[in-house]
């Protein structure tokens, strides 16, 4: 508007609600609103643009975290593999071979000490005053054999 | 850039409207971004006046500029895009009902302005506050067609021109629909004589900027 527009007085009447009006509404012309436009994006479903640093960063991060989620897994699996106990029991109409309990320390011993004794005694178990002597040991026996033959 | 460092740009932007609508238009999120924070609070003001919703002042203005965004390829700004803009923004106004129980607190702009300011007594900021009440409780009363053009004119700051843009008139009818309402106020004013307000003759430099526009659709009318 001209200076000359601002120089001519309009009617008395009318100023006063004029600036009634004007202060009416000064609270409300310093209200702000924080609104971003990517509100209007989200409304319109326009993707937001991505700057190419983070767009880097958040491939590094995404690839981290398929590359951590694989350790995990294979971890997990090779961890059960190795870790997981037989069945004990073994079911009668089972095929399969049974899988024999490993015998204790005790039971492993009285077997060693059955097949030592019986078949392959070591010279330092054998009491040497009570060994036979050779010859009597060979012919005795043969000798009772023949006997019981006879009757 | 980061996000605060786009914002910075958008908002420093110095391209005028009809540069940004073509950027936009090729692509340019950032010529967008620069319409929106140029506009978006004068939009929000608009949708808070006629909704007296502030949730729903935010909402005209998303739904605004999705609009806008929509008609890009149609967009022919010749200077200001702020009337196309402001056309939308209130026919969504007057679309949407006022919430029952959600009114515009005269009271509570005057409790932050005690808080705020030291120089008026209490008193007289209760007193302005009320003035306040009935002024815009005589805005309310008029109709959305002369409602409209006060809160454009008195809120928004719109010459009669844009005005008339905005609502697609003629400047003359814009003018007649101002004075009509100046003089409803006026007759509300007059029935509340223990507000005691007075005319003044002695404006600020402020207050110059806004009230002698409205002088204009009286002169017209004069004329």
């Amino acid at each position: 508007m001209s200076d000359t527009v601002h120089q001519e007085l309009p009617p008395r009447e009318l100023w006063d609600a004029s600036i009634a009006l004007d202060r009416a509404y000064a609270p409300l012309r310093e209200r702000t609103v924080a609104l971003s436009p990517a509100r209007v994006r989200v409304a319109l479903r326009i993707p937001e643009p991505v700057p190419a640093p983070v767009r880097v960063a958040r491939i590094t991060s995404r690839f981290t975290e398929l590359a951590l989620a694989a350790a995990v897994t294979a971890f997990a699996f090779v961890g059960s593999a190795s870790v997981a106990p037989k069945p004990a029991i073994v079911e009668e109409t089972s095929t399969e071979t049974a899988a024999h309990p490993i015998a204790a320390f005790d039971d492993q011993n009285f077997f060693r000490w059955i097949r030592i004794g019986r078949y392959s005694a070591p010279s330092d178990l054998v009491d040497a005053s009570a060994a036979l002597t050779s010859g009597t040991d060979d012919i005795t026996p043969i000798a009772n054999e023949r006997a019981g033959l006879a009757r | 850039m980061t996000p605060r460092a786009v914002k910075k740009a958008a908002v420093e932007d110095l391209r005028n409207d009809r540069e940004l609508v073509y950027a936009a238009r090729a692509g340019d999120m950032l010529a967008f971004d620069a319409l929106f924070y140029r506009y978006k609070d004068g939009i929000f003001r608009l949708g808070l006046a006629i909704t007296k919703d502030p949730s729903a002042a935010e909402e005209i203005v998303v739904d605004t500029f999705a609009r806008a965004h929509r008609a890009l390829a149609r967009l022919e700004p010749e200077g200001s895009l702020r009337p196309w803009l402001y056309r939308v923004a209130v026919n969504l106004s007057y679309n949407r009902r006022p919430r029952k129980n959600v009114i515009i607190s005269a009271l509570e702009d005057a409790t932050e302005e005690v808080a705020e300011s030291g120089e008026r007594s209490p008193s007289s900021l209760a007193e302005l506050a009320e003035l306040r009440r009935v002024v815009l409780a005589a805005v309310d009363t008029l109709g959305p067609k002369h409602r409209t053009v006060v809160v454009l004119h008195y809120l928004n700051g719109l010459n009669l021109a844009e005005i008339a843009q905005v609502v697609d008139c003629p400047v003359g009818t814009v003018k007649s629909r101002l004075h009509y309402a100046l003089q409803r106020l006026r007759a509300h004013l007059a029935a509340h004589p223990e507000l005691g307000f007075e005319p003044q003759y002695g404006l600020l430099a402020t207050e110059r900027r806004v009230v002698l526009p409205a002088i204009e659709p009286v002169r017209g009318l004069e004329e």
